[in-house]
């Protein structure tokens, strides 16, 4: 069997997969057969020894999470530029397009219309649900730099107190607003010194969330 | 064999594998090969597990004119190579435990004595 037509055959049988993951699983095998053909194999001897597509297609296929296994493509769907895999130097991955027009396209695109009451309710209120997260973040990060921002100024507003507090002859109110003001220039220091951390810390948090969220609908969308 | 502990096995071969110098997966699976049979299918689901558990990473270098991806093990993969070395004296123990090995070896020593 040629590289090409082992290739092919394995693109056919992981129909389902995402377009992305079977390139990268194809450029894995491409590269096996490569590195065999180096040792001075023939392109037959190396695919023979890789093994039979029907087995690999079916080790790769129960490999994946529990989903449901993509029906076997009963015609080719697609046509890729078999003319990439050319022997060691021409080593390229082509890019596959799907063929338009497909009907499970159709059937697909008429259930979406027909199901948007339903998933586009849900949609906007995950979107919401998202929004109001990032909001709540948002709203955390900004008060805990307002009361840091607000200390700063109480050591300030103290600072005039106590002057006003010795020149009116109130000396033991003025050494209590020196008190009070080193105290608030403590905690402003620390809230400053933390700011740095906690900002990075909750928007790398938002960050992981708004990342998990994409892979979710990323995955989704490249095995319906 | 247990499907987990051949899975989690094979992931620290893989590690070894790559834990003197950066290797390739034809080279990995020959590496192997004295040991443990690997496929390719099992070696890239290994790898993508690994790569997203952050145990290793993968720099694609040009090889007699064709590109080939490279996998270097990480910090993580080296203490992962390390907890397997200490679980190994636990399972060990358990597996003496099992196979009853430690009670033939005092039979043994009790049979042999004067």
């Amino acid at each position: 069997m040629l590289r090409i037509t082992f290739l092919a055959d394995l693109k056919d049988r992981l129909y389902g997969m995402p377009q992305e993951e079977i390139e990268e699983r194809l450029s894995f095998y491409n590269e096996m057969i490569n590195d065999r053909m180096e040792e001075g194999l023939s392109e037959e001897e190396a695919i023979e020894a890789i093994g039979p597509v029907d087995e690999i297609a079916a080790q790769i296929l129960s490999s994946l999470p529990a989903e449901p296994a993509p029906a076997p493509a009963a015609e080719p769907v697609t046509v890729p530029d078999y003319a990439a895999y050319q022997p060691m130097p021409g080593y390229e991955m082509p890019s596959y397009e799907e063929k338009p027009g497909k009907s499970v396209n159709g059937v697909k695109t008429a259930l979406l219309l027909i199901g948007f009451p339903i998933w586009g309710s849900l949609l906007i209120a995950a979107a919401a649900v998202v929004f109001s997260l990032i909001i709540c973040v948002l709203s955390l990060v900004i008060s805990f730099w307002a009361v840091a921002v607000s200390m700063a100024v109480s050591v300030i507003a103290c600072a005039v107190s106590a002057v006003c507090s010795f020149i009116s002859g109130r000396a033991l109110l003025g050494v209590a607003w020196i008190g009070a003001g080193l105290f608030c220039a403590g905690l402003a220091i620390l809230l400053f010194l933390c700011g740095g951390v906690v900002t990075r810390g909750l928007l790398a948090a938002t960050k992981k969330l708004a990342g998990g969220l994409s892979r979710l609908f990323r995955r989704k969308g490249g095995r319906s | 064999m247990d499907i987990q502990l051949k899975r989690g096995l094979l992931e620290v071969c893989v590690l070894a594998a790559i834990a003197d110098e950066d290797s390739y997966g034809y080279k990995i699976i020959k590496d192997m090969k004295p040991y443990i049979e690997l496929s390719e299918s099992t070696l890239y689901t290994i790898l993508k597990r690994l790569e997203t558990a952050d145990m290793l990473s993968v720099r694609t270098a040009e090889h007699e004119g064709r590109l080939r991806k490279y996998y270097h093990i990480t910090r993580a993969g080296r203490k992962r190579i390390e907890e397997f070395k200490s679980d190994w004296t636990e399972m060990l123990s358990i597996y003496r435990f099992v196979t009853k090995e430690d009670e033939s070896h005092v039979k043994d020593n009790i049979s042999c004595g004067p």
